[in-house]
């Protein structure tokens, strides 16, 4: 499959592309992985999680075709700097293993990976009922007269509570800047 | 944020009015706001998206993500953890157990009055029933209801009434419609068991039935739910029309 078909069925989500990338992919990050202190079931967690944000880097205009840099190449990198980051956080010594695991070769912006789950942590903190109304509104875009009909509020109602989980939302959002 | 401004940003989310109009004769603060709340709203989407990649990528032939396999616990912490599940979902059960069709909320929550022919102490298995209805412990009730015998005070219709509101709040619609029928027009409690037995269809979307026993409702302006029922027309139209594009 081409870069141009991979970006394409990353772009819309398309499960057969995620099986395509696993076919080709996953053992080169297995191999990687069990060469510096990880197992299989290591290398599966971080295959997904690779996979999971390469589509964000796609979603976010991160990773452009044009950039030069294969989708493979791109994808094996973000899994390596991943790993990286991972044995780091549990105090492994990343200096004398194989392959050279350095994080530079490929510029990987974590600041919007980091943002968006700033945003799901405060989606969840949230609450159901403004969660479901942020989402059906933003996401689904459905209007305020249909989301008052399925929630059985007025449409006035589904205004306010809107607006109000907005400013929730802020809140969460600026108090975990806060605790940073 | 001023709620006109917030408006407006909906409205250029919504694709209604163009960037230059959204950001014109704003000061510089709220222009940065403008942009801070349009930033959230896109996290929002791209944060929902991620909830669908992340289950599609669940679903690939990698198999379950390791570290979301369970019961890696030891044997003790397993035991704590079953039984912090079974509390939880039955803590759940009870927070959302009457919760169900959107229109449901609206229309189907009425305080019920005592019967008005209680009284001395031979009524006490009723009177407990009750108590517990009214505290919307229907699974109680319907279970107290169901050890009380009918007397001439307290009429099999009554009995059949409460017992079908109580399947109702349970879910029990089907149980409910059969209790809630079969009283006699001559009951005290006719009018208003036709208005639940709505509910029951509208819970279960027999859009036939609904229409059928709302026209039944609306042809008698005595009926104590009268206004709800004109209410509720409105409210079904709109619920047919972009449920089922029914005009």
């Amino acid at each position: 499959m081409k870069d141009e078909a991979l970006f394409d069925g990353m772009k819309k989500k398309d499960p057969k592309v995620y099986q395509w990338i696993y076919n080709q992919m996953f053992s080169s990050i297995e191999t990687m992985v069990k060469k510096n202190s990880g197992t299989s079931d290591d290398a599966r967690d971080l295959f997904q999680e690779g996979l999971v944000s390469l589509w964000l880097n796609i979603r976010l205009d991160k990773y452009k075709l044009k950039s030069g840099v294969k989708l493979s190449t791109y994808f094996y990198q973000l899994c390596k700097n991943k790993w990286i980051s991972e044995l780091r956080r549990k105090k492994i010594d990343t200096t004398e293993w194989n392959e050279g695991l350095e994080q530079e070769e490929i510029s990987l912006d974590v600041h919007d990976e980091e943002r968006i789950t700033k945003i799901e942590r405060a989606l969840e903190q949230l609450g159901g009922s403004c969660q479901e109304l942020l989402q059906r509104f933003y996401y689904r875009k459905e209007s305020l007269k249909v989301i008052s009909i399925q929630l059985g509020y007025t449409e006035k109602t589904a205004k306010n509570n809107k607006y109000r989980c907005m400013q929730k939302l802020k809140t969460i959002l600026s108090s975990q800047s806060n605790a940073l | 944020m001023i709620e006109q401004l917030a408006h407006k940003i909906d409205q250029f989310v919504n694709g209604q009015i163009q960037r230059s109009e959204l950001i014109s004769g704003l000061s510089a603060d709220e222009l940065s706001e403008v942009e801070e709340q349009l930033q959230i709203i896109e996290d929002i989407r791209v944060a929902e998206e991620l909830k669908e990649v992340r289950s599609q990528v669940k679903e690939l032939g990698i198999g379950e993500k390791a570290s979301d396999k369970v019961f890696k616990l030891t044997s003790l912490y397993k035991y704590i953890g079953v039984a912090a599940a079974v509390i939880f979902l039955l803590v759940t059960y009870n927070i959302f157990k009457d919760q169900g069709h959107p229109l449901l909320e609206e229309y189907a929550n009425i305080k019920e009055g005592l019967p008005t022919m209680m009284s001395d102490a031979q009524h006490y298995d009723f009177d407990n029933a009750m108590t517990f209805f009214k505290e919307g412990n229907y699974k109680t009730a319907l279970e107290k209801f169901e050890t009380v015998e009918a007397s001439k005070d307290i009429g099999q219709d009554a009995l059949d009434y409460f017992m079908g509101l109580c399947h109702f709040h349970l879910r029990g619609y089907s149980e409910a419609i059969d209790l809630l029928d079969s009283l006699e027009p001559s009951s005290a409690y006719k009018s208003k068991s036709l208005w639940y037995v709505l509910m029951s269809y509208v819970a279960q979307e027999d859009r036939t039935l609904v229409d059928e026993q709302l026209k039944l409702i609306l042809s008698d302006p005595g009926h104590p739910y009268i206004d709800r029922a004109r209410s509720f027309q409105s409210s079904w139209a709109d619920y047919k029309k972009l449920k089922f594009g029914e005009e």
